[in-house]
């Protein structure tokens, strides 16, 4: 593992934090197009949307219905996205095709006599299902799987809305982004647990992988008078990174003030991604709540390809977090998954003395 | 790169935009071209690079109707000779280096044109002479531009009439809208142009347009001309455009737009005077925006996906000019044949919000 981290070589070159080759490209699933509101934003019903790097249109029926088709229309290959959505149809900016929500074509105005379209005029429809406040697509070829495996993250944070959503725009690859947040997050540990109880001098990292989560969990220390370890208080924070591209982090320390946040990274192509974020939280006032997101949006925007790379170069004990994240990040298959399964609990310094 | 090179005669530059002491840097596909002209007037095209150091040599300048090269002062006469090397000793011959390429240059339409590729050059049809250039009260647009999309797409835009309702907004074209909602349209293509005519069928003859509303005129490779028969006051009666494809896949295109003396025709017209704003340009502005937005889209797509397209009756047009330009660019003599139909070129009701 560390010979061919070394022979990659990433950190400072000019490729920075770009997805590598040999990294599989994402899997297919489903993955967050929008929020259900920004198709109601949308200046003339219709919605741009990229997801592992298929450009996706959005729109709605006069039902209500969601539809998803691809973003190019199949005459002149113009965006869908210029056009406009009226009733059922989804009409094109260039000559006034008309589309069915199944992207079927139904009327070609130049056509005098109303004639038939021509075989095969038709946009690719994508599954999309409307789901905890986001539009899902489909990204894989066959039958959708279900749904509610992928937005479980957001029904177990708690029944309300959340506190705030917000979508980021990001240049790096959806890899990356999840591994920066694990990285700055044992960072924060160690300094959030300071604030928190300024005897504490060692926090414990429990590690626990299974085939579709890395999950962590992290609790006080507090060093006995003769300089022995005492147990371990209560957990303090724990975060799962959850395949493909969904990362929780729960706060339960500080009595009232816990908080939950839920981020889908969606990858919108290969150095690029969207990311996703809902928060609950009771306590949005306080300068703690930006922590709580491991990563502020501000942050977020700020990640580029010259950053140095995450998940590289070298590794000390308290990093083996970040290292079991990008192991499970860039797994192909399940098989490759399971075999390193592994739970794993080290201590990490929490104070300078 | 989807683009194959065309032969033919590609524009350049307008006749009065070479100054007699400058070079200009063109390209056409892939030839970077130094464009000149010579004590007696004569344009001269060469290839922009210096057999010497490989300098461009639209870097330099003209001195006595010869190109200075910006290196090391090499001058080159229009026929791609180097004529003087300064660092040599008067004894010194000069390089026995072969001549910069030259390529075949004409002026036609207040253009310089410049002819890439194979073959014999065939000759530019008449037709892209503007007879109005020279009369009183006409006013001339002249435009160079660069639109980030294929400059086959760019062609499809201008010669298409079926896009006109769905593209373009704002008031006045509602009233093309009703004028040309079932149209005749009539292509003809012979050996020189393939000419599109389209207005109201008569009432008498199924073959016949009663009442002309446009004229759009395409010859190989790249050019087109259109023409509004009877234009409104202030508006454009003619325009001639040429596209030059770009080696990174974009288009520079050349246009003039004929403005004749107000008259009181309230023919169809394109680029109708604003009833708000004195100044026609404004509404052709727009016009060109709306179809901008269009093509830059349809370029950055084209970039992602090598999907094919889709061919209705109502492209037919389309369909001529790329046809005449491949066979021009092969050498055939393009079968000249006249087809008729009719086809719905505008809406019933303006269908689209007007413009915020």
């Amino acid at each position: 593992m560390m010979a061919a981290a070394s022979d990659v070589r990433v950190g400072s070159t000019e490729s920075g934090n770009r997805e590598h080759a040999g990294i599989p490209a994402p899997p297919a699933g489903w993955y967050i197009a929008a929020l259900q509101e920004a198709i109601v934003r949308a200046p003339r019903g219709i919605l741009a949307a990229e997801v592992t790097g298929r450009r996706l249109a959005l729109f709605r029926t006069r039902a209500g219905a969601l539809s998803c088709v691809h973003d190019r229309c199949c005459h002149r290959g113009v965006p869908m996205s210029l056009g406009r959505v009226e009733g059922d149809r989804v009409i094109c900016a260039y000559h006034g095709w008309e589309f069915g929500p199944d992207g079927i074509c139904l009327r070609v105005p130049s056509n005098v006599d109303n004639s038939a379209p021509p075989r095969g005029a038709r946009l690719g429809a994508v599954p999309a299902e409307d789901d905890a406040g986001y539009c899902w697509v489909w990204t894989g070829d066959g039958p959708p799987d279900a749904l509610a495996e992928r937005t479980a993250p957001l029904r177990d944070a708690s029944r309300r809305l959340p506190a705030v959503r917000s979508t980021v725009v990001v240049g790096i690859g959806y890899r990356q982004v999840l591994l920066h947040h694990v990285d700055r997050l044992s960072f924060v540990t160690r300094d959030l647990m300071r604030r928190l109880d300024s005897a504490a001098n060692f926090a414990v990292v429990r590690v626990l992988e299974t085939p579709t989560r890395v999950r962590w969990e992290v609790s006080v220390l507090r060093s006995s008078r003769d300089g022995g370890p005492a147990a371990p208080e209560g957990v303090a924070l724990s975060a799962e990174i959850i395949w493909p591209d969904t990362l929780t982090m729960r706060r339960t320390d500080g009595g009232a003030a816990g908080a939950t946040v839920v981020r889908y990274c969606v990858p919108t192509g290969s150095d690029r991604c969207r990311v996703e974020t809902s928060i609950w939280t009771d306590d949005t006032a306080t300068p703690d709540f930006a922590l709580c997101a491991g990563l502020t949006n501000q942050e977020l925007e700020q990640l580029s390809p010259g950053r140095t790379a995450v998940g590289r170069g070298i590794r000390v004990a308290s990093d083996y977090v970040v290292e079991a994240a990008r192991r499970f990040l860039e797994a192909r298959t399940i098989e490759e998954r399971n075999r390193d399964l592994k739970r794993y609990e080290y201590r990490v310094r929490i104070s300078d003395g | 790169m989807v683009n194959s090179e065309l032969s033919g005669w590609y524009a350049l530059c307008a006749v009065d935009d070479l100054v007699a002491t400058r070079v200009l840097a063109r390209e056409v596909f892939a030839h970077r071209l130094a464009v000149f002209q010579d004590e007696l007037g004569h344009v001269a095209v060469l290839d922009d690079r210096c057999p010497h150091g490989g300098l461009p040599l639209a870097l330099g300048r003209v001195d006595n109707g010869l190109l200075v090269c910006a290196g090391h002062g090499w001058r080159f006469d229009a026929q791609g000779r180097c004529r003087v090397v300064p660092s040599s000793c008067s004894a010194e011959p000069l390089p026995a280096c072969t001549p910069v390429r030259r390529y075949p240059v004409a002026t036609h339409a207040g253009y310089h044109w410049v002819w890439i590729g194979k073959g014999t050059p065939f000759s530019l049809p008449l037709t892209f002479e503007l007879p109005e250039l020279g009369r009183a009260g006409i006013r001339v647009l002249q435009l160079r531009y660069r639109v980030r999309c294929e400059y086959q797409d760019a062609i499809d835009n201008l010669v298409d009439i079926t896009h006109l309702p769905f593209v373009h907004v704002f008031p006045h074209m509602r009233d093309i809208d009703r004028r040309l909602l079932i149209s005749l349209v009539e292509i003809e293509t012979d050996l020189d142009q393939v000419v599109l005519r389209a207005g109201t069928p008569s009432q008498g003859s199924a073959d016949a347009i009663a009442e002309r509303r446009i004229e759009i005129t395409f010859a190989a490779p790249t050019t087109v001309r259109l023409d509004f028969p009877r234009p409104a006051a202030g508006a454009a009666s003619a325009m001639v455009a040429c596209f030059v494809p770009q080696a990174d896949d974009t288009t520079i295109v050349e246009s003039t737009i004929v403005f004749p003396a107000a008259d009181d025709s309230t023919a169809f017209t394109v680029a109708r005077l604003d009833a708000s704003a004195d100044d026609p340009f404004s509404t052709l502005g727009r016009i060109l925006d709306e179809d901008l937005v269009i093509l830059v889209a349809q370029g950055r797509e084209r970039r992602l996906s090598t999907a094919p397209d889709l061919v209705v009756a109502g492209d037919a047009m389309v369909a001529a000019c790329r046809q005449h330009a491949k066979a021009r660019s092969a050498g055939r003599i393009p079968a000249a044949r006249t087809k008729r139909f009719l086809c719905r070129c505008g809406t019933e009701v303006p269908n689209w919000p007007v413009a915020e």
